[in-house]
C-alpha cells in the first residue's frame, strides 16, 4: 500500500490531479457506445508520470499495475468493469479465486491450461512460486508486504538469490497446482494474489534488478522496447490465447506509452485530439487548469471519462507533538479545515466528493456521518476557535506542515495554511523535495506536525487500510505509515479481534464501526474521496475508469474504432 | 602552434578536473543525503545502509572523488554480487532512482538540446548580427533606434514569459503550430522544424538582442578606426570597406561570446525545455533537481560545464589560427 | 551631479528612472496599497473562483473587478495586485542586496588582482574564468535545493551575489590595471604616496564610474535570475509572493487564464527593461565616448 498511496500523493504533488464528474458512475462515458471497436491499430497512452517498477515483485504503484496487467497475468485479478463492479476479484491464471482450507490458513489454486509465455512455453505453478519468492528478496524492494507477512516461515526467508532452495510453505505438487501455507487465517488471501506479486516469473529469465526493464510476458502484449522515463512500446504476444483470458480484450496490435510528458501538454494534446492523438488516452486525470476548458466545450466534455476510486485523502495530525496530543486541538483543526478549498486545488468537484469519514462510501462497511460538520465543507472557524480556547491555545498555536516541493504540494499547503489561519492557527510550510518526501514524513524524528496524506486499500475492504494506518504497535522510526502516530490500545485490541473474524461481512461492519470510533479522536482529517476524470481521444473506445486503479482507465479494455 | 595547442589542452583538462572537484565536493558535502535520495519511497534503514555501501558513500571523500574520476575514464561497477550494476565508460555516475547510468541518460537527450541550440543559434546570429551591422552603418537613423529599442526589449524579456506568450498566441489563439513534442529530425524534418519553431524564437529573441547590441558597438568602434578611414580614403568600394575592414574585426569578440553561449545552450536550455516540456538535457536537469537525484544533477553540471570549457577552447584555437599574436602570448 | 543632469537629459533614461522610482515606491508602500484596495497577498477568496471549472476566476480577464483591480489567482482567489506589489518587494530587495554583495566581492577581489598583479592576479583571474564557465543556473538550483530549512531569501542573495561577482571583478581588475599603470598614479608614486593611499585616493574614486555601470546592469540580471529560480521552484517559500513564482504557477493555466501570467510577466518585463535602459544611460552619461547615439 505504501507504493499505492505514494503514487497517489505524488500525483497530487506533481499537479496531476484526480477528478471526476459528480454523480457519474464512470461507465464508458467518452466513447460512442454504438461504435464497435476493431482489432488492430496502435493505441497511444500519454503519461505525465514515469512507470515506477515493471518488475511484478516491485510493482506497487497503481499506474504501473494498470500497465502491468497488459503484460503479465496474476492468479486472480479485478473484474474489467466500471464502478464498484470493478472491485470484484475474478480468476485470471487460476481457474477460480482460490480454495481456502484449514480455517483459511491454506489456500490452493489450480492454473488454467494453455496459458503460455511469449516464447510459447507453458506457465507453470513453479514459476508462480518463484515469482512470489522474489518478493522476499531485499534486492527487489518496494513491493507489497503480504507474502512476507503471511506465508509460514516467511520471516526467515531471504528470497531466491540468497536462499535458492525456495520457501517450503509454497507447494507445487504438480505443474498446475500451487498451495500456500499461511501463518494465520487470511480470509481475503484470494484478493491479495490479485497483486502483481503473484505473476509467474520463469527462473531462467530472471535477470535480478534488471528484470525491471524487461519482464517476461504471459499476457496479450510483450515489451518491444522500454526506455525508462521516455517510452514503453508493447507489441502483441502471439502466444497469448484469448480463450484462456476472460479479462483482457487485447484489441490494439500495439500500445505505445509515452512517459514523463508535461502534464499540461498531455491535457492540451488530448483536448485538441488531432492526428495521432485521436488514438490516444491519458494515463493520469486532467489537471485543474484544464477543467475549465474541458467543461466548457461539449465536444471535449464528451471525451472525459470519469471513474470512482477507493482512495481517501486526509490531513494527518501528529498526535505525539504537544499540544496536538490534546484531542480538542485536533478536533479544532478538523473543524477549521476548508475541505472545499483543498478540493479546488485538485480541480474542484470533479476531483471527488468532500470526505467526512475515514472509509469512502465505495468501501464495504462505510456508513455516512459527519462528526465535524461545516457549511459546504468550508470549515467552521468559530467552532474551532471555541475548542482552541477551551484547550488554552486560542492564539498561540504555530504548526509546521510538510509538503512536497511541487506546484500541487504548494497549492494544498497554502490552502491548509489559509484555512487554519481563520481559526488563529499559524501554519508554516516545510517544502521537501518530492523524492525525499515519503522517507522524511515516514521518519518519526523528522516529520513535523501536519502532513497531507492519503490511502488506497489494495482491494476493496478496510483490511488493508485501518490496520496499517492506525495500529499503534506498527509505528516505526523509519518507513512509518501511521503518520498521526496514533496509538490507542483499545483500537489495537479491536483490530486484532476483527482480524480474527472468519465472517468477511461481520468484519467489514466491525471495521466501519471502528473507523467511526477513530474519527472521534481526530488523528486525521479526511477531506476528499477521490474520483478521476481522464481524457480519451475521439477514436478510442471501451474507456471506463477502474476503481482498482484509482479511477484511471482500465487499459486492458481499450480499443480503437478504426 | 602544436605547443600552444598542447598547453591549451592541458589547461582545459585542469579546469575540468577543478570543476569536477568543486561540484563533487559541493554535492557530497551537502546536508541532503544522496543515499536518501537514491532510496526512494519504500526506504528502510537497512536499504539506506546498503545503498550507502553500494555508492561507496561510507568511504573518505577523496577516495570517492578518485573513484569518480577513474569511473569517467574507464567505467566502474557499483556494488557486488547479484546487485552489482555496471556503469560503463564514461561513467558520470549512476542514478539509483531510475536504475540507469547517467551518461546514456544524457546522450539520449542530447539530440533535443542540440536541435534547440543550433536552430536558435542560426536564427539569432542571422537576425542579431545583421541588425547590429545595419544599425551601426545607419547610426542615429529611425531604423537604428527602432532596432536598438527592440534589442533592449528582447534582452529584458524573461525566457519563460516569451515562451508562454508565443505558446498562447501561436498554439491556442491562432492555432498555427502544434503543441511542442519530440519529433526526430530523421523521421519527419518538417514536423521537427514545426515543433522547434517556438523554442527557437524564444531563445533567439533574447540572444538576438544581445548580439545586435554587441555587433553595433563593435562595428562603431572599428568604423571609427584609422585603417577604415584609410581604406575609405584609398577609394575602396564601401561594401569592401565594411566587409573587410569594419565587420571582420568586429566579429572577433562576437565569435568569443557565441562560442560560450552555444556551449552553454548545448548543455541544456533549462527553462526553455521546461516550459515547452521538451525532454532535453535541461529538462533532465530540472527533473533531477525536483527529484533530488544527485548523481544526475552532478552529471549534468559536469556535462554542461564541459561544453562551455570546450567551447572556450575551440574559440581560443580559432583565434590562434586567425591571429598569430595570440599564440605567442597565450 | 553632472552625471544626473546628463542622465535626465535623455528622455528614455528619465522615463526609466521614473519607472524605477515608481517601482521602489510601490514596493515600499505595498501595505498601504493593499490597505487602500482592501486586499491582502495571502487571503483566499473562494467566492472569486469557480470550482466547477477547476477554480478558474469568475468574470473577465482573470477576474478583474472593483474588489480585485488586477484580478485573482485561479484556485485560491488571492488578489493579484496585492501579490504583485508584495512580490516587487521581494524581487527588488533580493536583487539590490545580491548586487551589493557581488559589487563588494568583485571590487575587493578585482582590485586585489589588478593592483597586485602577478600571482594574486593569476589565481583570482582563473577563479573568475572558472566561475563564469560554470553552468551557474543548474548550480544555483542545486545549491539552494540542497540547503533545506535555511531562509530562502538570504540564500538567494548569497548565491546570486556569489555567482555575480566575477562580472564586476573582471571590469574592476581591468580598470585597476589601467589605472595603476596610468600616468597620474605613476606621478603619485613618484611623489612618494604609499600603496594604501594610492588605492584609496587615486584608484578607488576612478573606479566608481565603471562599478556604478556594472551595478546598474547587475540589478536587472539579478531580478531576472531570481524570478527564473522562483520559476524553477527554488525561489522564496510560499506564501511569500514573487513574480517568478507567480508565472511558474501560471504555466499550466496559460491557455485557460492568460491574464494570470501576463500581469506578473508584464511587471517583470517592465522592471528589467527600465533597469536596462537606465544601465545604458548611466554608462553613456559616465563615459561620453561610449555614447553612440
Amino acid at each position: 500500500m505504501r507504493g499505492r498511496r505514494a503514487r497517489l500523493a505524488l500525483g497530487a504533488a506533481l499537479g496531476l490531479l484526480t477528478a471526476a464528474c459528480t454523480g457519474s458512475n464512470g461507465a464508458g462515458a467518452g466513447a460512442d457506445a454504438n461504435a464497435a471497436p476493431v482489432k488492430g491499430g496502435t493505441l497511444h497512452v500519454l503519461s505525465s508520470i514515469d512507470l515506477e517498477h515493471l518488475d511484478p515483485a516491485r510493482a506497487y504503484v497503481t499506474s504501473t499495475q494498470d500497465v502491468g496487467r497488459l503484460v503479465y497475468r496474476t492468479l486472480t485479478t479485478f473484474a474489467p468493469a466500471p464502478g464498484q463492479a470493478g472491485g470484484k476479484i475474478v480468476p485470471d491464471l487460476a481457474t477460480d479465486t482460490g480454495r481456502p482450507s484449514d480455517g483459511a490458513k491454506t489456500w490452493t489454486f489450480t492454473l488454467k491450461e494453455g496459458v503460455k509465455y511469449e516464447d510459447g512455453r507453458p506457465v507453470t505453478s513453479k514459476d508462480v512460486k518463484y515469482g512470489v519468492e522474489r518478493t522476499f528478496a531485499a534486492e527487489l524492494p518496494e513491493g507489497p508486504p503480504y507474502a512476507r507477512m503471511w506465508l509460514a516461515g516467511g520471516e526467515a526467508y531471504k528470497g531466491p538469490y540468497k536462499d535458492p532452495a525456495g520457501l517450503a510453505s509454497i507447494e507445487t505438487p504438480d505443474d498446475r497446482t500451487i498451495v500456500f501455507k499461511l501463518n494465520r487465517p487470511v480470509s481475503d488471501f484470494g484478493s491479495a494474489v490479485s497483486l502483481p506479486m503473484s505473476a509467474p516469473v520463469p527462473q531462467d529469465k530472471d535477470t535480478g534488478v534488471g528484470y525491471d526493464n524487461r519482464p517476461f510476458s504471459c499476457g496479450p502484449y510483450k515489451i518491444e522496447k522500454f526506455e525508462p522515463k521516455k517510452q514503453l512500446t508493447l507489441v502483441r504476444n502471439t502466444s497469448w490465447d484469448p480463450a484462456t483470458d476472460t479479462v483482457r480484450k487485447g484489441l490494439p496490435d500495439k500500445v505505445v506509452i509515452d512517459l514523463n510528458l508535461d502534464a499540461a501538454v498531455v491535457d492540451q494534446r488530448l483536448i485538441a485530439g488531432q492526428g495521432q492523438d485521436a488514438d490516444a488516452v491519458a494515463l493520469e486525470p486532467i489537471g485543474p487548469a484544464s477543467v475549465g476548458r474541458v467543461m466548457s466545450d461539449p465536444q471535449v466534455r464528451k471525451r472525459l471519462v470519469t471513474g470512482e476510486s477507493i482512495n481517501t485523502r486526509f490531513l494527518s495530525i501528529n498526535t505525539r507533538h504537544a499540544p496536538l496530543d490534546d484531542v480538542r486541538v485536533r478536533q479544532a483543526i478538523a473543524y477549521a479545515l476548508d475541505k472545499d478549498a483543498l478540493r479546488t486545488t485538485r480541480g474542484g468537484p470533479i476531483a471527488g466528493e468532500l470526505a467526512t469519514t475515514l472509509l469512502p462510501p465505495t468501501l464495504p462497511g462505510a456508513a455516512p456521518e459527519d462528526p465535524y460538520p461545516s457549511q459546504d465543507g468550508k470549515g467552521d472557524p468559530t467552532m474551532a476557535k471555541a475548542l482552541l480556547a477551551q484547550a488554552g491555545h486560542a492564539s498561540d498555536l504555530v504548526l509546521t506542515l510538510d509538503t512536497p516541493a511541487t506546484a500541487g504540494g504548494k497549492a494544498q499547503g497554502e490552502a491548509v495554511q489559509a484555512s487554519l489561519a481563520r481559526a488563529g492557527i499559524t501554519v508554516k510550510i516545510n517544502e521537501i523535495s518530492s523524492s525525499a518526501f515519503y522517507s522524511t514524513v515516514g521518519n518519526t524524528a523528522r516529520q513535523h506536525d501536519l502532513v497531507i496524506d492519503g490511502w488506497t486499500p489494495d482491494w476493496p475492504g478496510a483490511s488493508t487500510y485501518l490496520p496499517i494506518l492506525f495500529d499503534g504497535r506498527l509505528i516505526t522510526t523509519e518507513g512509518n505509515n501511521n503518520r498521526a502516530q496514533y496509538d490507542s490500545p483499545a483500537v489495537d485490541t479491536r483490530l486484532d479481534a476483527i482480524a480474527a473474524m472468519s465472517d468477511p461481512a461481520a468484519a467489514q461492519a466491525a471495521y466501519g464501526e471502528l473507523a467511526r470510533r477513530i474519527m472521534q479522536d481526530a488523528p486525521v482529517v479526511p477531506f476528499l474521496w477521490d474520483k478521476a476524470a481522464v481524457l480519451v481521444g475521439p477514436n478510442v473506445t471501451g474507456a471506463y475508469g477502474h476503481t482498482a486503479f484509482v479511477g484511471r482507465l482500465d487499459l486492458v479494455s481499450l480499443g480503437l474504432r478504426k | 602552434m602544436i605547443l600552444y595547442l598542447l598547453r591549451r589542452l592541458a589547461v582545459t583538462a585542469a579546469i575540468l578536473v577543478v570543476i569536477c572537484a568543486a561540484s563533487f565536493a559541493i554535492f557530497y558535502l551537502m546536508p541532503a543525503d544522496p543515499a536518501q535520495g537514491a532510496c526512494g519511497k519504500a526506504c528502510s534503514p537497512e536499504r539506506i545502509a546498503e545503498i550507502r555501501a553500494t555508492l561507496g558513500l561510507n568511504r573518505p571523500l577523496p577516495v570517492q572523488f578518485w573513484d569518480y574520476l577513474v569511473g569517467i575514464v574507464s567505467g566502474r561497477t557499483y556494488g557486488t554480487g547479484a546487485q552489482a550494476v555496471n556503469c560503463p565508460f564514461p561513467c558520470l555516475g549512476f542514478s539509483f532512482q531510475t536504475d540507469q547510468p547517467v551518461w546514456p541518460m544524457l546522450t539520449s537527450r542530447l539530440p533535443v538540446s542540440i536541435s534547440i541550440a543550433l536552430g536558435a543559434a542560426v536564427l539569432w546570429l542571422a537576425v542579431g548580427v545583421a541588425a547590429g551591422v545595419v544599425s551601426a552603418l545607419r547610426r542615429g537613423s529611425l531604423w537604428d533606434r527602432a532596432a536598438m529599442t527592440a534589442a533592449l526589449g528582447g534582452v529584458s524579456l524573461p525566457i519563460y514569459f516569451t515562451a508562454l506568450v508565443l505558446q498562447y498566441l501561436l498554439v491556442v489563439k491562432l492555432n498555427v503550430l502544434p503543441y511542442p513534442r519530440v519529433v526526430p529530425v530523421t523521421q519527419d524534418p518538417a514536423g521537427w522544424a514545426q515543433s522547434m519553431v517556438m523554442p527557437w524564437i524564444t531563445l533567439a529573441m533574447l540572444y538576438a538582442g544581445v548580439y545586435a547590441r554587441i555587433t553595433r558597438g563593435e562595428m562603431l568602434d572599428s568604423l571609427g578606426q584609422n585603417y577604415v578611414r584609410t581604406a575609405r580614403a584609398k577609394g575602396l568600394p564601401e561594401v569592401t570597406v565594411v566587409r573587410r575592414h569594419a565587420l571582420r574585426p568586429a566579429l572577433m569578440p562576437i565569435v568569443t561570446i557565441f562560442g560560450m553561449d552555444l556551449g552553454a545552450l548545448l548543455g541544456g536550455a533549462l527553462i526553455t525545455e521546461s516550459v515547452f516540456g521538451l525532454p532535453g538535457v535541461g529538462k533532465l536537469a530540472a527533473d533531477a533537481i525536483a527529484g533530488a537525484d544527485q548523481p544526475v544533477i552532478l552529471g549534468v553540471t559536469l556535462f554542461a560545464a564541459a561544453f562551455v570549457v570546450l567551447a572556450n577552447l575551440a574559440v581560443d584555437l580559432v583565434y590562434a589560427v586567425l591571429d598569430p599574436r595570440v599564440r605567442a602570448v597565450g | 551631479m553632472t552625471v544626473l543632469r546628463r542622465l535626465l537629459a535623455q528622455r528614455s533614461a528619465a522615463l526609466a528612472l521614473a519607472v524605477v522610482a515608481l517601482l521602489v515606491l510601490t514596493a515600499l508602500a505595498a501595505p498601504l496599497i493593499t490597505w487602500l484596495a482592501g486586499t491582502s497577498p495571502t487571503a483566499f477568496h473562494g467566492e472569486a473562483v469557480d470550482p466547477a471549472l477547476g477554480g478558474l476566476p469568475r468574470g473577465v480577464a482573470g477576474g478583474i473587478s472593483s474588489g480585485h483591480w488586477l484580478g485573482v489567482e485561479p484556485v485560491n482567489g488571492r488578489d493579484v495586485l496585492a501579490r504583485v506589489v508584495y512580490g516587487a518587494r521581494v524581487s527588488l530587495l533580493i536583487a539590490v542586496l545580491a548586487t551589493g554583495l557581488s559589487v563588494a566581492l568583485g571590487t575587493a577581489l578585482g582590485l586585489l588582482a589588478g593592483f597586485l598583479g602577478g600571482w594574486a592576479d593569476t589565481v583570482i583571474g582563473r577563479l573568475m574564468d572558472l566561475l563564469m564557465s560554470f553552468p551557474s543556473l543548474i548550480f544555483m538550483i542545486a545549491l539552494i535545493s540542497a540547503a533545506p530549512g535555511a531562509d530562502r531569501r538570504l540564500l538567494l542573495v548569497v548565491v546570486l551575489g556569489f555567482f555575480g561577482w566575477p562580472y564586476v571583478g573582471r571590469i574592476v581588475r581591468g580598470q585597476a590595471m589601467v589605472l595603476t599603470r596610468g600616468e597620474f598614479v605613476a606621478a603619485a608614486r613618484v611623489l612618494g604616496a604609499s600603496r594604501r593611499a594610492l588605492l584609496v585616493r587615486e584608484v578607488l574614486p576612478n573606479l566608481t564610474g565603471p562599478v556604478l555601470v556594472v551595478a546598474t546592469m547587475s540589478i536587472p540580471a539579478c531580478i531576472a535570475t531570481e524570478a527564473g529560480l522562483s520559476f524553477l521552484g527554488v525561489g522564496v517559500q510560499p506564501p511569500t509572493p514573487s513574480w517568478g513564482q507567480m508565472i511558474a504557477t501560471a504555466v499550466p493555466w496559460y491557455a485557460a487564464d492568460p491574464a494570470y501570467f501576463l500581469i506578473p510577466g508584464a511587471f517583470l518585463f517592465a522592471t528589467v527593461l527600465a533597469f536596462n535602459v537606465l544601465g545604458d544611460a548611466v554608462r553613456d552619461a559616465l563615459d561620453p565616448r561610449s555614447q553612440r547615439r
